[in-house]
């Protein structure tokens, strides 16, 4: 019977613990200070005694030590400030990105009928070392109708024909922009003008910034043409295989007009879009750094219409694009100048996590005609390009990872007049953002030639190239 | 007797192994995400509200620690607007935000329940410099001012524009972060500012001085949070769901604790908001009224009135019934567990 008693005694007691969350949670979770009694009252003597301290009055004695301290700290601020520290007459913001690459090709490069020799070693590269100075000249506060600079230095600046690279720096950007509208408000429309050695406003590609585009090299009808020009870089840049597209992300100096029209702006994801872009451009279009050979100005234009939806919406980064380029290059065989024509046109979907790029790029040098085709798809495992979120308190050097898998097919056509001239890449890749200012790139590249292209500009059949590109 | 004992065993064994099972027939997930916008913007990885509490009592680690589950934390600089980015791209479960921006996100579409509420009526503060000769909000027109839009604080400010016969294109906006704010203040590059208790700290040092609180305003202009889960989330593991809440009204009810007020201002502290600016914005205020998670009739309304003056004001294009936006299940059955029915009324 007394056993039988305690038994249920227990139960019961058991029973009172299991239905009583909050008297075991008062018992385990309390992890922040709270003072005990015994805390308070010893506390308690001393406490008035500190009472009576803080209520002193400070002597003039020690007000004049802290006003003697405080000048004997403004010396030394002030001496160390002027001899250790580099000083500007402008806000100076210093930015930089370097590419580190590795190529492997799977054959060679022979000799060739344009005199295109050269066997090019696989290996690592320093494919390219950029330095930004930026800043602004002028600022205004009330309306944002700023005065800004860019002015950047890149190495190596080209290769010659045995693959060398040649480090001499050269001037990459260097302009300023005045915002000619107010841009402090994301509901109105902006205006700017850039003036100085910049990209031509053309194409979707070429104006994409480093971290946007997938691929390490460029489409082909971006890259420069340089087969059998005789130019001492003549062979492109290390697995930059082939290179006879027409520059479009090469620089030129101008003016350029950029502004957008009927801005959508959506308060609760901080998120604009105007649903019309617009630039256009009078350059001088003999490429950078360098004077203008014709005295003839070129026009490069390029309008893009983006859906003005909301951040939420499923058609958020949808946009369609136009671009047109017309000038002259003078040539010296022809001892005068020849049109230079392209226009093109794009359409891309890029949200999170997947996207797609096409454009396609009509060109025409004199009497030979261009074109290619270029389709990206990719798909973004990560936050890369949700900027909120990478903005979060944290006390590491926090930033999520994110792998970008993606295809590519490129083709080009560098004279549409010749049959079997077409070169098709397919690449196959991956990015791996791990960092900041930090990504990892793996490409593979499936060459396809042409049989007349392939006798032309015979090279390698597939590439692989892993890259690792990184900003400060 | 012993027969009989064996039976009861065996009985009570057969009902655990099946409540055990019926149990693991749910999936757990393997993570839970939760997106706090109250958060200080001052780099620690600390919030505040009713979801720093239940963070910094590490309440969810601790109950879901036998299932295997991991609790992931993000604290947003760029508070509701950067929490609905993240929601609006599935990578958050549970959030923490302000009025305004969680209707924003609802009326855009983004699938969410309401399932309890958190910091309730905050005050919002104008500052301006300190030898600035404004002293009014009719003197702001024309004038530069701070604001982080987007946030609770946005919606707060129109209300006090409005009866001061102002309006948001009256005033010169700069949409500028709380750390942004308080820099743009003292160098002057803004006329006045718009934030929270924040601002007190610059009237401390002297650099600013608050010409306007909400604390003399009507109820509805105040600021306020809420809980929030994603539909999705609910819908796959509402047991989950049922217990998170069930903690964050564990969290609440020891921050309504007066007897916790020291460890309730620690998480401010925390967070980066030093004791003096909280016990500035509590006032007399008792915390069971600030940490009040109940969804009452007024709370109901003043999100009612909320959806229909954000869209008088553009700031969305679809209203909704705030009523089918709340899910009161689960706070209802944390209230009875917890035995907590009576404790806010």
């Amino acid at each position: 019977m007394k056993k039988r008693n305690i038994k249920i005694a227990m139960l019961l007691l058991g029973g009172v613990l299991a239905v009583n969350p909050p008297l075991q949670a008062e018992t385990n979770k309390s992890v922040l200070p709270e003072a005990s009694a015994s805390e308070s009252t010893s506390q308690g003597g001393s406490a008035e005694s500190d009472s009576a301290a803080s209520n002193r009055t400070v002597t003039r004695e020690e007000l004049e030590g802290v006003r003697s301290e405080l000048a004997t700290l403004q010396e030394r601020l002030d001496r160390t400030y002027e001899r250790n520290t580099a000083q500007t007459s402008r806000p100076l913001f210093i930015t930089g990105t370097a590419q580190l690459r590795y190529t492997h090709l799977q054959s060679h490069f022979s000799a060739t009928s344009n005199g295109n020799k050269g066997d090019q070693q696989n290996g690592l590269s320093l494919n390219a070392l950029i330095l930004n100075f930026q800043g602004n000249l002028k600022r205004d506060f009330e309306r944002g109708r700023n005065i800004n600079y860019l002015f950047s230095l890149v190495t190596p600046g080209g290769y010659s024909s045995s693959w060398a690279p040649d480090y001499a720096v050269k001037p990459l950007d260097a302009y300023i922009s005045y915002y000619i509208l107010p841009s402090l408000d994301p509901e109105k429309s902006l205006l700017s003008v850039v003036i100085g050695q910049q990209k031509k406003p053309f194409g979707l590609e070429a104006l994409a910034a480093e971290d946007k585009k997938p691929t390490i090299l460029s489409a082909q009808s971006a890259r420069p043409n340089l087969a059998g020009s005789g130019d001492a870089s003549n062979g492109a840049n290390a697995g930059a295989f082939p290179a006879n597209g027409v520059g479009l992300d090469t620089r030129d100096i101008g003016v350029v007009l950029k502004g957008d029209l009927f801005p959508h702006y959506d308060g609760g994801y901080r998120y604009r879009v105007a649903a019309v872009e617009y630039s256009v451009g009078v350059l001088n279009g003999s490429g950078p750094s360098t004077l203008d050979n014709n005295g003839h100005k070129d026009l490069s234009g390029r309008i893009v219409l983006n859906a003005p939806v909301d951040y939420s919406s499923i058609f958020r980064g949808l946009s369609v694009g136009g671009s047109y380029y017309d000038g002259k290059t003078y040539s010296a065989a022809l001892q005068g100048n020849v049109d230079t024509r392209r226009w093109g046109a794009d359409i891309s979907y890029v949200n999170t996590p997947v996207g797609f790029t096409y454009e396609y790029v009509h060109a025409q040098d004199n009497t030979i005609r261009k074109q290619g085709n270029t389709l990206t798809i990719f798909y973004n495992y990560g936050q890369q390009f949700v900027g909120g979120y990478k903005s979060q308190d944290r006390y590491d050097d926090w930033y999520p990872t994110t792998f970008q898998p993606f295809v590519r097919f490129d083709w080009w056509d560098p004279d549409t007049n010749v049959a079997g001239n077409r070169t098709k890449i397919t690449t196959i890749g991956v990015n791996w953002f791990l960092a900041q200012t930090t990504k990892l790139q793996l490409n593979y590249n499936i060459i396809n030639q042409g049989p007349v292209a392939q006798a032309t500009y015979p090279g390698p059949r597939n590439q692989f190239l892993a890259q690792v590109q990184y900003s400060f | 007797m012993k027969h009989t004992l064996a039976v009861i065993m065996a009985f009570f064994a057969v009902f655990a192994f099946s409540a055990n099972a019926s149990n693991a027939e749910e999936p757990k997930p393997k993570v839970i995400r939760i997106g706090s916008a109250y958060a200080s913007g001052y780099g620690k990885p600390y919030g505040f509200g009713n979801a720093g509490v239940l963070q910094a009592r590490t309440l969810l680690e601790d109950e879901f620690r036998k299932d295997g589950i991991r609790i992931e934390w993000y604290l947003f600089k760029g508070a509701g607007p950067a929490v609905n980015e993240s929601l609006a791209n599935r990578l958050l479960d549970f959030v923490y935000e302000g009025d305004l921006p969680a209707i924003v996100a609802k009326a855009g579409g983004l699938k969410t329940k309401l399932i309890a509420a958190g910091s309730k009526w905050g005050n919002i503060y104008i500052a301006v410099p300190a030898d600035s000769k404004i002293t009014s909000i009719k003197e702001l027109r024309g004038k530069r001012v701070g604001l982080f839009k987007g946030t609770n604080i946005q919606l707060a400010l129109d209300h006090i524009l409005e009866a001061n016969g102002l309006k948001e294109s009256d005033l010169r906006i700069y949409n500028l972060g709380t750390v942004d704010l308080q820099a743009a203040l003292k160098t002057k590059d803004i006329d006045a500012a718009v934030s929270g208790v924040n601002l007190f700290t610059l009237q401390t040092q002297g650099s600013a001085k608050i010409i306007y609180s909400t604390k003399q305003s009507p109820r509805d202009w105040k600021t306020t949070g809420a809980f929030y889960v994603t539909e999705d989330f609910a819908k796959k593991y509402p047991e989950i769901t049922k217990r998170v809440v069930r903690e964050y009204v564990r969290a609440s009810a020891w921050a309504s604790d007066e007897r916790n007020r020291n460890g309730y201002l620690q998480v401010g502290i925390n967070s980066g908001y030093s004791r003096a600016d909280q016990e500035v914005e509590i006032g007399g205020r008792p915390l069971k009224e600030l940490n009040d998670v109940t969804l009452n009739s007024e709370f109901v309304n003043h999100y009612s009135g909320g959806i229909a003056y954000a869209k008088k004001l553009g700031l969305i294009r679809n209203t909704f019934d705030a009523n089918t936006w709340i899910d009161r299940s689960y706070l209802d059955a944390a209230l009875k567990e917890l035995k907590l029915e009576g404790f806010w009324k």
